[in-house]
């Protein structure tokens, strides 16, 4: 419906003069560069500046001040009178999720481009990423990124600057090898047709473990380079991602989530087994966290319940022996013999 | 980087040779610069691995990155061809297995921008990217203090020891250089050398390049797995001879041995000494095959060499673990050097890794050094400060100098020695309390200096306070001799003028008050003096001049004059007057030209976020004085947040290409800061800056040497000339004394007085020099001058003055714009003609008026200053 409805005004666009046509195509090639903001006053300076540094200029940069309770809002206002590409909304505090779903809905480039306030793009990042979606007829354009520890920098790869074609299928499968492509949000240029309806969930963390793979199959084509161009901040890290935090358990709804679509749907069957072990590795691995911090909310019984109604059927389309093994005691002795096993597996303690 | 680049600005040259396994992370630094106007030249040199693929690859996504496919023939014929291809105005040089900080480039290029040396060097930091660790060993310029920048003579005589100390100047990789002056110099990289050919290519640049900046962080990241089984670090027979003809090539390029200076001289023969003794640890390793005869004649071979004895004779410092070979090794007994392990009590592997007591030796040596040199900053003139920086140097020279050198060099040759090192840094951290000891030492050496600082800061106080003595005596003798003279014209009171008598003695009374004043600026000066004496002793260290200094609210007077220009001290003295006067409640600091660079860091750290930076007024903002306009960019670029004033000032950049690119720079420079004043001291400055730095708030105000203005007693008589003498001066000999003739025809007495005092005016002689100046223009009735501060003065103290005309428009400029309604200044130009009748009319002037000196228009600048309009 969609693509018939583009058709017709690429026709009408025919019609009108040159001049009009060009404004066309440059707005085709727009990127809207969505940029969540809250409580990052220490880095958003550099985040914004990387931004605009871009040695693609067509660009469309969104700030969505989530509420930040601190100078954020203010500085945000400052740099969008310095650049006129840049636009601020400022909204109520809502997460992650619901600043990007903003950022979403007030864009209007025919591309979109995510940026964590805390982490920077090198200048080539978007002239690269949109070559690969023009060159290769991607939907999606993928690139790696490199980690910033307080004392070291360290590439998540090893640069090898290959380009790799994959399918809906091959991409997902490659987020559950960790192998080139990433479940992540922020590596990956996406064409506006891809993104369509769908949304980050709102209040849940690991929101893009949630919904990545919706925006893999929504395209034709996936296309990955192992350059790195984005530079993942973990300075911040001890507050959020070393330690557990129940909202952690929504990882195991994210892998449930998948894992039934990828049950439903037939052209996914050459990954099933694949899937089922990541989400039982997610599941144990959330489970001995919770353990080892002494946890026993809802949020862990919830995942509890869900994965043993779940287990047969896994049973079923195929499992791992190890994680037979785990199901058996999880089912017979509870979650603590059955953390206790993982972790003897793992050979943590 | 839309559009492929005709011309970038930086050209990275990279040489690949079969390093496909770091090869990514190499040229992923590049593409990932944020300094993004590049381009990558990439010559792989008959690679037999995957690495032209990866370097196709690059190329393919990334239009900046150019490859050049060549058959093997080595690193020097790499670059040299990579060059030839090069199109940017700088190169950066970067080798395949190793990778550039991100912000490498956009820091070099900045340095660049503001010292043009045409040779920029950051600091190496060494990793194993086979594991991703960092190594606990960077190269770095440490050792050269706080000092970072040096010129083309200082970096030409001191060469030798920047090479021995800092590591950092024998390779050509990470060096930024200017493109235009390799060229001009014709420089190559000489093929067919088995090691080293990058220190020639490099030692013949640095001859050709302005000084070298450096960057003091790190800009290049060194991969030692791959270089440890590189070419350069196995045993090879001929690597002594290679060495020492290395060696060779760098004293015949440094000069005759004989000439160098001795400190030269000394960093030279240690340098030989230890690249010699390295090599015959190599042939005495035991993993080395050779026949017990092969490895004795080896030996030989080396102890023979001419130049390696002779520096092995002069060394004073080698590296510890070779201390007890130096007399086999004069002796030439080749015998027990080879068999010295089995004699001696340790095994090579331990000598090879520092004892711990050594370490702390080293660090002992460290602290106190940096404790000497910290002190030496903190003397400004002082002629303790010569002191401690020999003080300082002598350490270095002892202990200090190769502690990094010596890690680097061993990680590259060996990796076991790696665990060690850390076990080391282990039983470094082990000792802190000891540690704490070494810091007490040091803070107890620096108060030792700090009393004799204060020793000498209570002499300069009695000094001070006998000179006041001097100048009240001095006012006294003045008050007898006009009561005198009031006798002499009571005596003569029939014939007398009344009204006359009464100015007199008005005038002496004017001239009490303000010698009185004088005293209390001068009591303050010394207070201040002996305030900062006081606190150094009380708080230790830099502890209580950053602490004590960031607390308080200051003026911070840049760029002020030690130089031997009165005009320019007579500036700084107004500055310092008009600025405790307008600015009561603020401390009063002073960083000359002279001394700014080495305070740099320590102007930074005391910055209080209410402080005002001044900025030296004069002629010196334009193309005219590189150094001074490099320095107020400096200022105005790293302090944004702080409110910036530039003192009167006259413009000039000139109209040529150089003047152009200059003004295009400040203006850059000038218009980014937020919150700039700029006074300019004529009305064609005040035009053109409100033009140019239109972001910056402009205002006319004459030269604040104004602000110096008293009144005299003293008899005035004849006529006083004071003209420029220097090859600046448009009269030649010829001319002035046609000048002097034809003022002395006119029947009155002539002196003559120079604005250059013979030698510096530190700030301590400042006041005196000024004023007896100024005393000796106020003994005159006429002046005849060809100087600015000839006019200036002249008004200052009331004397009539006939203005001669000067290269450029700043005397017109100035007179037009302040004296146009005076009736005591006269100019007429280069037209000698006119000299006589002016002088004439100057000495019937009965009273000079200076409109301009009464609306004391000075006493505004803080008003404007803080209005911000």
């Amino acid at each position: 419906m969609r693509e018939q409805r583009k058709t017709k005004e690429e026709d009408a666009v025919k019609d009108q003069p040159p001049c009009s046509h060009e404004q066309k195509a440059h707005e085709q090639d727009k990127i809207s560069v969505i940029v969540p903001v809250y409580k990052v006053e220490d880095y958003l300076d550099i985040c914004i500046t990387s931004i605009i540094r871009q040695t693609y200029t067509n660009l469309e940069i969104l700030l969505i001040d989530d509420g930040s309770p601190d100078q954020c809002g203010k500085m945000c206002d400052a740099w969008a009178e310095k650049d006129t590409r840049i636009k601020v909304i400022h909204k109520k505090n809502g997460g992650l999720s619901s600043a990007r779903n903003s950022g979403i809905d007030a864009s209007t480039g025919a591309y979109i481009l995510f940026v964590d306030s805390d982490d920077w793009v090198d200048p080539p990042m978007a002239e690269i990423l949109h070559r690969l979606c023009v060159q290769y007829k991607a939907q999606i354009a993928e690139c790696s990124y490199r980690n910033i520890y307080r004392d070291k920098v360290q590439e998540e790869s090893a640069c090898g600057a290959q380009i790799v074609e994959a399918t809906p299928v091959q991409a997902i499968e490659g987020n559950l090898d960790w192998h080139f492509f990433k479940p992540v949000a922020w590596n990956k240029l996406y064409n506006r047709q891809v993104i369509g309806d769908i949304r980050y969930p709102v209040g849940k963390l690991h929101e893009d473990e949630f919904t990545t793979h919706k925006y893999y199959l929504a395209a034709d084509k996936i296309v990955f380079t192992d350059i790195s161009l984005y530079n993942y901040n973990h300075k911040r890290d001890n507050s959020i991602t070393a330690s557990f935090r129940p909202a952690n358990m929504d990882s195991c709804e994210a892998f449930r989530e998948k894992m039934h679509l990828v049950w439903e749907r037939p052209d996914l069957k050459s990954i099933e087994r694949k899937m089922n072990n990541s989400y039982c590795y997610v599941l144990f691995e959330r489970l001995a966290q919770s353990e080892k911090a002494k946890y026993t909310g809802l949020e862990v019984s919830d995942a509890v319940r869900s994965a043993l109604k779940d287990y047969s059927q896994m049973h079923r389309h195929g499992i791992d022996d190890t994680y037979v093994q785990c199901f058996g005691l999880l089912q017979d002795q509870g979650v603590h013999a059955a953390a206790k096993q993982w972790m003897k597996i793992r050979g943590i303690e | 980087m839309g559009t492929e680049q005709k011309h970038p600005k930086v050209s990275v040259i990279i040489p690949v040779y079969n390093t496909a396994a770091y090869l990514g992370y190499c040229l992923n630094s590049v593409v990932s610069q944020t300094w993004s106007d590049l381009e990558a030249v990439i010559v792989n040199d008959g690679s037999t691995d995957d690495s032209l693929e990866i370097c196709q690859r690059f190329a393919a996504l990334d239009p900046r990155f150019h490859i050049i496919s060549i058959p093997n023939s080595g690193v020097s014929s790499a670059r040299n061809t990579a060059i030839a291809a090069a199109k940017g105005d700088y190169f950066l040089f970067l080798d395949s297995d190793d990778y550039l900080a991100f912000d490498a480039l956009e820091q070099m290029l900045r340095a660049e921008g503001v010292y043009h040396t045409g040779l920029v060097i950051g600091d190496v930091q060494l990793v194993d990217l086979s594991t991703g660790e960092i190594l606990p060993t960077r190269l770095c310029a440490d050792y050269t203090g706080e000092k970072f920048l040096f010129s083309k003579e200082e970096f030409a005589s001191r060469k030798m020891e920047l090479i021995w100390h800092t590591s950092l100047l024998e390779g050509v990789y990470g060096k930024f250089i200017d493109a235009r002056i390799w060229r001009e110099a014709g420089i190559h990289f000489p093929e067919g050398m088995s090691l080293g050919e990058d220190f020639v290519a490099n030692m013949n640049y640095y001859n050709a390049c302005n000084g070298v900046v450096f960057l003091k962080r790190t800009t290049y990241y060194y991969n030692t797995i791959v270089k440890s089984n590189s070419l350069t670090h196995k045993y090879r027979a001929d690597l002594f001879d290679n060495k020492m003809l290395l060696m060779e090539k760098l004293l015949s390029n440094l000069g005759e041995l004989e000439t160098l200076r001795p400190y030269e001289r000394r960093c030279f023969c240690e340098y030989v000494a230890s690249t010699g003794l390295r090599c015959m640890e190599e042939v005495r390793k035991e993993n080395v095959h050779l026949a017990e005869e092969d490895k004795l004649s080896a030996l030989r071979h080396m102890l023979d060499h001419e130049l390696f004895q002779r520096c092995v004779v002069e060394a004073e410092y080698v590296d510890d673990r070779f201390c007890a070979w130096l007399p086999l090794v004069k002796a030439k007994d080749a015998e027990r050097l080879l068999n010295f392990s089995e004699v001696g009590e340790t095994t090579p592997a331990q000598v090879a890794t520092p004892s711990v007591p050594q370490i702390q030796r080293r660090f002992l040596n460290r602290t106190i050094g940096k404790a000497a040199r910290i002190a030496a900053g903190m003397c400004g003139n002082h002629p303790l400060r010569g002191r401690l920086l020999q003080f300082d140097q002598n350490l270095c020279a002892v202990g200090l100098k190769n502690t990094f050198r010596q890690y680097s060099r061993k990680e590259r040759r060996e990796n076991a020695v790696l665990s060690d090192q850390r076990a080391m840094v282990q039983s470094l951290l082990e000792n802190e309390r000891n540690e704490q000891i070494w810091r007490l030492e040091a803070v107890r050496v620096d108060i030792q200096g700090s009393l004799w600082m204060i020793k000498e800061q209570q002499e300069a106080l009695a000094k001070a306070q006998a000179a006041n003595l001097e100048v009240i005596k001095e006012q006294q003798e003045a008050q007898a001799k006009a009561q005198e003279e009031h006798q002499k014209a009571l005596a003569k009171v029939h014939e007398a003028d009344l009204a006359s008598l009464q100015h007199m003695i008005l005038g002496v009374q004017t001239a009490l008050q303000e010698s009185q004043a004088l005293v209390r600026t001068s009591a303050l000066e010394v207070r201040n003096q002996v305030y900062l004496g006081e606190c150094r002793t009380e708080e230790g260290l830099q502890r209580y001049r950053i602490n004590e200094l960031r607390q308080k609210k200051k003026v911070l007077m840049i760029g002020t004059s030690e130089h031997s220009n009165i005009g320019d001290a007579a500036i700084t003295l107004a500055e310092q007057y008009l600025l405790q006067k307008l600015y009561p409640d603020y401390f009063q600091m002073e960083f000359s030209t002279y001394e700014l660079e080495r305070q740099y860091t320590f102007l930074q750290a005391i910055m209080n976020p209410e402080d005002i930076l001044f900025i030296q007024g004069g002629g010196n903002l334009g193309s005219l004085y590189q150094a001074e306009e490099d320095l107020h960019r400096l200022i105005i670029t790293d302090f944004p947040n702080h409110q910036v004033v530039i003192l009167p000032q006259t413009i000039y950049f000139s109209n040529d290409e150089h003047g152009c690119m200059e003004l295009a720079q400040s203006e850059q420079v000038y218009n980014h800061h937020p919150d700039l004043t700029i006074f300019t001291r004529g009305k064609e400055s005040c035009a053109f800056a409100a033009e140019h730095f239109a972001h910056a708030r402009v205002h006319l105000m004459p030269d604040t040497a104004l602000a110096l203005r008293r009144s005299y007693p003293f008899k005035r008589e004849g006529v006083l000339l004071c003209l420029r003498e220097d090859k600046e001066g448009i009269y030649n000999e010829e001319q002035r004394a046609l000048i002097l003739t034809s003022v002395s025809e006119l029947g009155h007495s002539v002196d003559k007085v120079s604005n250059m005092a013979a030698d510096d005016i530190p700030r301590e002689k400042r006041a005196g020099v000024v004023n007896s100046h100024l005393k000796c223009f106020a003994r005159h009735r006429v002046v005849v001058t060809d100087r600015l501060h000839g006019v200036i003065f002249s008004a200052i103290t009331g004397t009539p003055c006939v203005s001669l005309g000067m290269g450029n428009q700043k005397i017109l400029e100035f007179i037009d714009t302040f004296f146009r309604d005076s009736n005591a200044v006269f100019y007429i130009g280069s037209d000698l003609d006119r000299l006589q009748g002016a002088v004439q009319k100057a000495l019937e002037v009965e009273k000079p008026v200076f409109p301009i000196l009464d609306s004391q228009p000075l006493d505004k600048i803080r008003h404007i200053v803080e209005c911000r309009y």
